[in-house]
């Protein structure tokens, strides 16, 4: 009786003709210092039309995007748009998005300063983390951060309340090393002598076997891809991170 | 009268031999000679000169000494008319080829003039690997060297005269020769003192190359031939034999053998779609470099050549179905082809999300479809429970919509599609969602996935 109820008052119409688009996994940087997006699907990626350069540090969260040039911070959308710039200290900067991936921080080094991307618009968060020593930020919910410090090799992990700046707590991360990068979901991307590694909340681990570069980055290219960066050859790689389909790819070079 | 012709008679001679002179002729300028001239290996040129204002005879021209020769004389007797330019000039070419490493003298007489001609001792050069001094003019054989390979020989220079020798010259030219090496001009040789030096010839083609060493005034040719031996065959090796789309392979070039010699070439990429309309999927490409284009170089010793400098070339099959072709040109060897087969797939779902919304349920799925003929959709909801709705399988004919998609794409068969969902009733309660997608090879089902919010 109760299963026809619900079947009578719930029902799913037919849609109107599905939007069909070019698949976008994200942006990534190219070794030129130029910002392209990504199309494709694991194992096919092209690369779009450049949308910005001269680009530092970048990130992408499947909806909202931050670059950092050598003096400028920058909010820009899916298609690369300018959402908002903000003068910054020059050098490289690190990126967190929340959950939902429409608030962001941004974290620079050289002037030890976290500045959050909240409702459209930058605002610096009076917050100074221990200088020279931030690894990397997430921020597991549009409320909180978590500053990833690295203390003589050992990494912590410390739990800012954005609203108060103040830490409300730490933990050690055993067995985690920097470079690494620190998802919102609390998975944290790193690597080790086989591969790369991406540690669940839970403490599980997947690893994807891969010959790391002697030096690299890691920078969040979408909602479910990390772009890895060899420093001394200039490759980039697109290493997928969701859940069950782990793996690790080559992005193709600009073409020249 | 008598007396008088006999006394003009007998003058003649002695006033014709009074108006030659002989000069050393440089090419350019004639130079006076005296009693004595010191003159080195190789042809050296003398011009008789007629300083007077008649006519002069030259009726003996003589040379004794051995190892000199004259090259050239003007057929006697000869009249040489009162000098008023070069082409006045009578020439005799001398040549002095020593076969031993020695102090030479000859004498050349024209007329009654005697000169002296004498040649300084001079180094012997001999082959390392050989006893016997080097004649000049000799020709010393390098044989044949292969293209990219490098031949040395090794030469004693050595002081056989009782006196100093002191060697101011000593050089290499030609094409692929480089010297003398270990040994530079100017050289001092006491008596009985030896030097060494070598000669290298590492020749960049297979033709046959000449060179000169020159030992002070000596010269000897240097020969050798150039061995344009072949590439060892190479072929095309793929990471995985395995024919899809949307699969990132690599390539590389073993040899059958290690190469003797160095060699360059390229390698491409070409796609030919099996798709009707399709023409090319930019998505096939080389992932470092040039997109369809790879340099292919190989080094002495190589077992395997290196393409783009590395010793493999990672690429990316795209997601069209055609065959990827390609073509390995390599020196002068015939272009080799090897091929990839992209086989026609059902469509491949590489993401499938769904989210409610405020009286809607929003299904997204990406893929490709490597024959561009997606048509029918197919999506069954289920409750929280994960039973189906009664209202069954939702179809949508969607291939009008995938035909303008793939017309217009530059993404080859891949895409993300997007369906919207009015639901009449509570939304939360639908649990999940399963899909199916059709093209012209057969259906993929997309497995039950729960919503999100």
């Amino acid at each position: 009786m109760k299963q026809f109820l619900i079947a009578s008052i719930l029902a799913v119409s037919a849609s109107a003709q599905p939007a069909i688009q070019a698949p976008q996994i994200g942006f990534a940087g190219q070794v030129n210092g130029t910002l392209r997006p990504v199309y494709g699907v694991a194992g096919s990626f092209i690369l779009g039309p450049p949308v910005a350069s001269k680009v530092i540090s970048q990130a992408f969260s499947g909806s909202l995007g931050l670059l950092k040039t050598d003096a400028t911070l920058v909010a820009f959308d899916g298609e690369g748009h300018v959402f908002a710039s903000m003068d910054a200290a020059a050098g490289p900067a690190l990126f967190a998005f929340s959950p939902d991936g429409v608030t962001a921080l941004a974290y620079v080094a050289s002037s030890n300063t976290l500045v959050e991307w909240r409702g459209g618009k930058f605002s610096t968060v009076p917050f100074t983390p221990e200088p020279d020593t931030v690894a990397a930020i997430a921020m597991p919910n549009a409320f909180d951060a978590a500053i990833i410090i690295d203390r003589n090799g050992d990494l912590w992990e410390s739990w800012l309340e954005l609203e108060h700046a103040s830490v409300s707590s730490q933990r050690a991360l055993a067995g985690i090393t920097s470079p690494l990068l620190a998802q919102a979901s609390g998975d944290f991307v790193y690597g080790d002598a086989s591969g790369i590694v991406v540690r669940k909340p839970d403490n599980s681990e997947v690893h994807v076997a891969a010959r790391m570069p002697a030096k690299f980055s890691l920078q969040q290219m979408g909602s479910d891809w990390v772009q890895l960066a060899d420093l001394e050859s200039g490759r980039r790689f697109a290493i997928r991170i969701s859940s069950g389909h782990e793996c690790l790819f080559q992005l193709p070079e600009a073409a020249q | 009268m008598i007396p008088r012709a006999l006394f003009f008679a007998a003058l003649l001679p002695l006033s014709a031999l009074a108006q030659l002179q002989v000069f050393e002729f440089d090419g350019t300028n004639d130079n006076p000679v005296g009693t004595v001239v010191n003159l080195g290996a190789g042809e050296t040129r003398f011009h008789v000169r007629n300083t007077g204002s008649a006519p002069a005879e030259i009726d003996t021209i003589l040379l004794s000494g051995y190892d000199f020769a004259i090259q050239s004389e003007p057929s006697l007797p000869y009249t040489l008319a009162p000098y008023v330019g070069l082409a006045s000039e009578a020439e005799i070419d001398v040549d002095f080829t020593p076969t031993i490493a020695a102090s030479y003298s000859a004498t050349l007489v024209v007329n009654t003039i005697s000169i002296v001609l004498v040649s300084a001792p001079t180094a012997a050069v001999t082959l390392a690997d050989g006893n016997t001094a080097l004649n000049t003019g000799a020709t010393v054989d390098f044989g044949s060297v292969a293209v990219g390979s490098t031949k040395t020989l090794g030469f004693f220079l050595s002081n056989l005269s009782p006196g100093n020798i002191d060697v101011g010259t000593l050089a290499v030219s030609g094409a692929y020769f480089a010297g003398p090496i270990g040994l530079s001009a100017p050289v001092s040789l006491t008596p009985g003192q030896t030097a060494s030096f070598k000669v290298s010839f590492a020749p960049q083609s297979g033709t046959l190359a000449q060179g000169v060493l020159t030992v002070g005034t000596s010269t000897f040719k240097l020969a050798g031939q150039g061995l344009s031996q072949p590439l060892p065959s190479a072929s095309i090796v793929f990471a995985s034999d395995v024919g899809a789309s949307a699969q990132q392979n690599s390539v590389s070039i073993p040899l059958a053998s290690a190469s003797q010699v160095t060699g360059y070439g390229t390698l491409t990429l070409a796609f030919q779609s099996s798709v009707t309309g399709v023409v090319d999927d930019p998505a096939i490409q080389f992932l470092s470099g040039p997109l369809r284009k790879a340099t292919v170089s190989i080094a002495v010793g190589d077992t395997s050549a290196e393409i783009g400098g590395q010793p493999s070339m990672a690429f990316q099959t795209g997601a069209t179905a055609g065959t990827i072709t390609f073509t390995l040109t390599l020196g002068n060897n015939a272009p080799q082809l090897s091929t990839l087969v992209i086989p026609p797939s059902t469509i491949s779902l590489d993401g499938f999300t769904a989210v409610r919304k405020y009286g809607a349920l929003d299904v997204a799925l990406s893929g490709f479809d490597n024959t561009y003929s997606a048509s029918q959709l197919a999506f069954t909801f289920y409750d929280l429970k994960g039973l189906p709705l009664p209202q069954g399988a939702i179809n949508v004919d969607a291939a009008t919509t995938f035909q303008q998609y793939f017309a217009t794409t530059q993404v080859g068969g891949m895409f993300a599609l997007l369906a919207t969902f009015p639901v009449t009733g509570n939304v939360t309660q639908i649990g999940f969602v399963a899909a199916q997608i059709t093209n012209s090879t057969g259906s993929t089902n997309a497995q039950q996935i729960p919503f999100g919010n």
